[in-house]
């Protein structure tokens, strides 16, 4: 069941996930983790982008240091070979 | 304290999905890491680490994830091998520029590593080369610093996995010596 993971507190990972949605990510609740905020998943899965690993991302509630979190969602989303430009 | 980027790629014990040692991860420190679990049975984490020094971020990362997931082997630290796209990112520049001026030097820039429908380098040549030529990038210490630490963990990993012949051992350390 995928459940909605609502606002993430921090205002620049807020931004950073409007952009990965703009590009078709998708972002719902982990059923396994209560430090995830939520996970994050490339609307392609293609095994072929980055092995596969990136397809599936988490986002922690508190990560150590926001900026940076949110720096990666952004590489994260324009490093996917299947991205739109 | 600098901030180091780099990957980690573990090998799980069993092929099953990593999403199950996120709190694991995140207890054990891990919460500078962006945490990749697209490809079962492996796990792979994004680090930006704020540390004294590139083998200390490292080791450190290491020493958490190996907490979390006793059983995980570390097959992989990347920034290491790359293509034309991670050349400019580091450069903060376009594919189009960063080939340009591989073509413009193609005399002094390394050789690529894998040259066949794409081209790959060691970026650690690659740094050395933008050293060489005085090039103004964004950290190049730090990247240099961690992409050596990778390059010789990935090396000594990648040589302990070959078989060494001691025929072909000698007949290849006399061609290197000479």
């Amino acid at each position: 069941m995928k459940q909605n993971p609502g606002k993430h507190p921090n205002k620049e990972i807020r931004a950073a996930v409007k952009y990965a949605e703009s590009h078709g990510w998708t972002f719902e609740k982990s059923g396994k983790s209560s430090h995830a905020w939520a996970i994050m998943k490339c609307l392609y899965n293609d095994e072929q982008c980055r092995c596969g690993s990136r397809c599936k991302i988490s986002i922690y509630l508190t990560p150590r240091c926001p900026q940076d979190r949110a720096a990666q969602i952004y590489r994260d989303v324009d490093g996917c070979i299947n991205k739109d430009e | 304290m600098n901030k180091y980027d780099f990957a980690l790629t573990f090998k799980l014990a069993e092929e099953i999905d990593s999403e199950i040692y996120l709190d694991a991860l995140y207890e054990a420190e891990c919460d500078d890491a962006s945490v990749c679990m697209g490809k079962i049975g492996w796990l792979e984490l994004d680090f930006i680490r704020s540390s004294p020094s590139a083998s200390e971020a490292i080791e450190t990362a290491i020493i958490s994830v190996n907490h979390a997931i006793p059983d995980a082997v570390l097959k992989h630290i990347s920034p290491d091998i790359v293509g034309i796209a991670e050349i400019a990112t580091i450069m903060n520049c376009s594919r189009q520029y960063v080939r340009q001026m591989i073509n413009s030097n193609s005399y002094t820039f390394p050789n690529p590593i894998y040259n066949q429908s794409k081209s790959l380098w060691h970026l650690i040549e690659v740094l050395r080369w933008f050293k060489d030529q005085k090039r103004d990038i964004d950290n190049l210490d730090i990247i240099f610093e961690t992409t050596k630490f990778a390059r010789i963990y990935n090396n000594t990993i990648n040589s302990k996995n070959i078989d060494v012949d001691i025929n072909v051992k000698s007949v290849i350390d006399n061609l290197v010596h000479t």
